[in-house]
């Protein structure tokens, strides 16, 4: 039956693929390569994915799309797979392509553009559809989060000056996380991403580096910069650098105790810096963005070097006995020293053997040690109370030369966390995080005209209290967002919402959720009351539950 | 490889060791001094901690010319304390005689976990 099923939804989208008009498309991106769904009415619980040569659109059941392909793409190899109430069509890509998902219409469409060059890589963005999974580490569009998910709000974006620029430069070696359902938080509602991008600089690029350059020593340092420069002395694209400048030059000399008294070290140890640049997408584009990025954790009560009950637990480390013999010299060549010499070596090798089996056994217990002992440090601090910002300004040269570079927009973020620390009942299980970030002429992708871009500045404050135990989890969350396209007014929206999850008995969980939107110009204020009974036979949660 | 060398003068006191973990790392060491033929270890302090309020210094030996040819070792358990990718440890020895310093003993390696490492001096007086 599942297989008939199938077979029938293949053959339909394949007759539909030739009938589907893409004129919108075909007229912005000449010779591009993509697949556009349609659907009936917006995806919301719709998923992208770029795994390893395979690009993987997953839609429920209910919401199946029909498909078009671009006439220039050839040879596409398209499976289409029944999972549960899932559908999940799958294409594979050559390598050297990129694949980049782009939502349109209130998430009605999505296209899929598969855009070769080495230096492009694969993306996601979005003009406020489904969730996908770039949105999702928040390096491509920070402030298209749950507040902004609802199909109504690509509505903001009506009647703008569009200006048509070139897809966002990318880098090469980007990687994706997997879509997780399963993750905690993972809710439509409880996914406003309120953390400090931990590089900064490749947020504002809105890139996701697989490999970034993490210097060590100011030696590595220095040859990671002369080899990121070309021989004209401008900044080569893909480049991606992650790196503390004071464990760089004083590191050597920093020891735990001295971290742990002053003040000042901590704050120097605690500041990183990022650096990345990215290249224009096409042959056209010789554009260069760079952006320099730097992530402080001003105040952090969560600091596992602070945290005495970890160096305790640490402290059961086996050191294995000393060595019954170290390695034998010929001091002299007297006698004495010459058959001292001879029976040194007659035990040395069996010595070394017991050493090195001794070494082994001591290393592999104070690895599971150590992995437990952070383990359980980082759930008994995960709501410690901190207070961390970053920035990053970025620049832009249209001709690819480091010497054109100029402003071009950059991002402000900061959270300040409170643990409730000394408060009975609440110091384990509860938090609460305030949010504020500003984007300035972030390029998002224009609703109305594919491949365009628009430039945007946002103002974004998320506050949010969080409880949590075993029978029973909250939150409390308050978004607001300000935002305008370049030459136009500001909009403000702001959005209140309640999660409560109870457990009824065994796993079965009552699930109530309710809150709504207000101050939209658009006048599409959503309100929402949902409840649901939830019997699981995994421990996934609405409402993470705290450690 | 042979044993680094130190050379303490004969008319000074006895030296000192102190041992360093750069990187904020953790480590717990132990430091045992062994005869001229790099064996019959004794120890001069294990199991110390290099996060507590104790000085990681400790004088060698008892005897200035007893020490002539002896071999210094010293051993930690390194550990790394989040998850950050790229770590090294280092573990650096001082040698001091009257507060002047004879020879600074470095090793050092990346780290993602644990790490146990050792190092040797033998002392030459005179």
């Amino acid at each position: 039956m599942k297989t008939k099923f199938m077979a029938c939804l293949l053959i339909s989208q394949l007759f539909l693929l030739p009938r589907i008009g893409i004129s919108q498309t075909v007229e912005t991106i000449n010779d591009a390569n993509f697949v556009t769904f349609t659907f009936n009415s917006a995806c919301e619980d719709c998923a992208t994915q770029n795994n390893a040569g395979v690009y993987i659109v997953d839609v429920p059941s209910a919401s199946t799309p029909a498909l078009a392909k671009s006439q220039s793409l050839k040879d596409l190899n398209l499976q289409v797979t029944l999972k549960n109430d899932r559908v999940v069509y799958t294409f594979s890509f050559k390598p050297g392509t990129s694949p980049r998902a782009v939502w349109r219409k209130g998430a009605t469409v999505l296209q899929v553009f598969f855009v070769p060059g080495a230096d492009n890589l694969a993306t996601t963005v979005s003009d406020g559809g489904p969730k996908p999974v770039a949105a999702l580490n928040s390096s491509m569009a920070p402030v298209s989060d749950a507040s902004l998910n609802s199909p109504s709000t690509a509505n903001l974006v009506t009647a703008m000056t569009t200006t048509v620029a070139p897809l966002p430069s990318q880098t090469p070696n980007s990687s994706f996380t997997p879509i997780n359902r399963d993750a905690p938080g993972s809710t439509a509602f409880t996914n406003v991403d309120m953390s400090v991008p931990e590089s900064p600089a490749f947020t504002v690029l809105g890139v996701t580096p697989e490999t970034v350059i993490r210097p060590t020593s100011p030696r590595a340092f220095a040859t990671s910069l002369l080899n990121g420069v070309d021989v004209n002395g401008n900044f080569q694209s893909g480049l991606a650098m992650d790196f503390v400048p004071y464990l760089l030059v004083a590191g050597d000399d920093l020891t735990l105790r001295k971290y742990q008294t002053s003040p000042i070290v901590r704050l120097l140890s605690r500041s990183q810096f990022s650096f990345g640049t990215t290249k224009g997408a096409s042959e056209d584009d010789k554009s260069m963005r760079l952006a320099l990025g730097l992530h402080v954790a001003l105040w952090d009560r969560g600091d596992p070097r602070l945290d005495e009950t970890l160096m305790e637990c640490l402290s059961t480390f086996r050191l294995p006995p000393p060595p019954t013999q170290l390695e034998c010299e010929l001091l002299d060549n007297t006698p004495e020293s010459i058959a001292a010499f001879n029976k040194c070596q007659e035990g040395a090798e069996a010595a070394r053997l017991q050493r090195a089996a001794q070494v082994q056994e001591a290393t592999e217990f104070n690895n599971s040690v150590s992995t437990r002992c952070r383990d359980e440090a980082q759930k008994r601090n995960w709501n410690r109370s901190s207070w961390i910002i970053g920035a990053a300004p970025s620049w832009i040269s249209t001709t690819g030369q480091t010497k054109d570079m100029h402003w071009n927009g950059g991002g402000f973020w900061t959270s300040l966390a409170y643990g409730f620390e000394g408060v009975p009942g609440l110091e384990n299980r509860s938090q609460l995080i305030a949010h504020v970030r500003y984007r300035n002429r972030e390029q998002v992708p224009d609703p109305d005209i594919t491949g365009a871009f628009l430039s945007q500045d946002s103002l974004f404050f998320g506050a949010r209290f969080r409880h949590g135990s075993p029978t029973f989890n909250g939150s409390f969350e308050y978004t607001f967002l300000r935002s305008r396209f370049a030459g136009q007014r500001y909009d403000s929206s702001s959005r209140l919402s309640l999660l409560f999850e109870r457990r009824i008995a065994g796993d079965t969980w009552f699930n109530l959720s309710l809150g709504g939107e207000t101050g939209r110009q658009d006048g599409r204020n959503n309100g929402f009351v949902l409840t649901s009974f939830k019997w699981a036979f995994s421990d996934r949660r609405n409402v993470p539950t705290p450690q | 490889m042979a044993h680094k060398r130190v050379n303490l003068n004969s008319g000074g006191s006895l030296p000192q060791v102190e041992l360093r973990f750069g990187n904020a790392l953790f480590a717990k060491y132990d430091v045992f001094l062994f005869d001229r033929n790099g064996s019959n270890p004794q120890p001069i302090k294990t199991d110390q901690l290099n996060s507590d309020n104790i000085p990681d210094i400790y004088t060698v030996g008892t005897t200035l010319s007893d020490l002539h040819q002896e071999i210094l070792f010293w051993q930690a358990a390194i550990s790394v304390l989040d998850n950050q990718p790229n770590q090294n440890y280092l573990m650096r020895a001082i040698i001091t005689q009257d507060g002047n310093v004879l020879g600074t003993f470095d090793k050092r390696g990346p780290i993602v976990n644990t790490v146990i490492d050792q190092d040797t001096v033998r002392f030459i007086v005179g």
